[in-house]
């Protein structure tokens, strides 16, 4: 008996006398399904989110964006290493003295590195979204005009974060002229 | 004037972390009326039913910001003279002078301690 020859696809070819009609419409079935899912058709249906997608990693946006990311993520290295070291700190001070609650106090302030560091994460999120989705966040209505007027950015870069003394003084002469 | 001790103070911050830690800041400063909440919608209720001496506020919040809430204060007659403080992580200049121009009393800058705490609520309360 002649062998015979295999498809590309693993099913052997040619016609067999010992298939009935309901063989054949079942074979002719699966061929219409498969070629439903043609891979050509498959690609058809994901390039608009490939155009998206392209549209998204295009030159400058992206390169711009993921620079925000690599600043967030190296100041969410910093912010947490310094209220680890300032709650150690703090912690020494009250294993050496009888008098806690100076050390107490900056126990509690140092805790705030978790509504940095929340913040941060919010913002790198966003980031990573509206890379993706190649638009900007929405905002809620009312932020809107903050966002655009640049007043909800967030926590400044480890190196451009003033100190409170630079507030004060700005505060002091803010508004006077 | 001596400062009332027993004043009802706001706190307004959509972190919990950072309201436990007023909360505790505020406890260890003789500060024990202290009520919370989460955005401005939230506080501005809150202020319209109760006394407050004092609020202290986020900024960067959802729906309503620290600055809008700034801003419905101060056009509330009934709540326009109340000493408010903004403490938050936005430290552009332009932010400082936003809410200076809206009529913040005091602006915080975080992450902060509880000596400049202590000096802000001084200078628009008076001694303590």
């Amino acid at each position: 008996m002649p062998r015979r020859k295999k498809t590309g696809n693993g099913q052997t070819g040619g016609s067999s006398p010992d298939l009935g009609l309901g063989d054949v419409s079942g074979m002719v079935g699966t061929l219409l399904d498969k070629s439903r899912r043609h891979p050509s058709a498959r690609l058809s249906s994901i390039a608009p989110p490939l155009e998206k997608l392209s549209e998204g990693l295009n030159g400058d946006r992206l390169n711009g964006r993921i620079a925000e990311l690599r600043e967030l993520i190296s100041d969410i290295r910093n912010d947490t290493e310094n209220a680890a070291n300032a709650i150690m700190d703090a912690c020494e001070a009250i294993r050496d003295r009888d008098d806690a609650d100076a050390p107490v106090a900056e126990i509690f302030t140092a805790c705030g590195f978790q509504d940095i560091v929340g913040q941060r994460c919010s913002k790198a999120l966003s980031l990573i979204d509206s890379i993706v989705d190649g638009t900007p966040p929405a905002e809620a209505d009312g932020r809107s005009e903050e966002v655009a007027a640049g007043l909800l950015d967030g926590p400044s870069g480890s190196n451009a974060r003033p100190s409170q003394d630079e507030i004060d003084k700005l505060f002091s002469g803010a508004g006077d002229g | 004037m001596a400062v009332d001790m027993n004043m009802n103070i706001l706190i307004v911050d959509d972190y919990k972390t950072m309201l436990r830690i007023m909360r505790n800041l505020l406890k260890q400063l003789n500060f024990n009326n202290v009520d919370e909440a989460s955005d401005g919608a939230m506080a501005l209720e809150k202020l319209r039913s109760k006394n407050y001496g004092l609020v202290i506020s986020d900024w960067n919040m959802e729906p309503m910001t620290g600055l809008q809430l700034l801003k419905e204060v101060r056009a509330d007659d009934r709540l326009k003279s109340m000493p408010f403080i903004m403490v938050t992580a936005e430290s552009k200049s332009e932010n400082v002078i936003a809410a200076k121009q809206a009529g913040v009393s005091n602006y915080i800058v975080k992450p902060f301690n509880a000596d400049t705490l202590k000096t802000k609520m001084s200078s628009v309360l008076g001694p303590f």
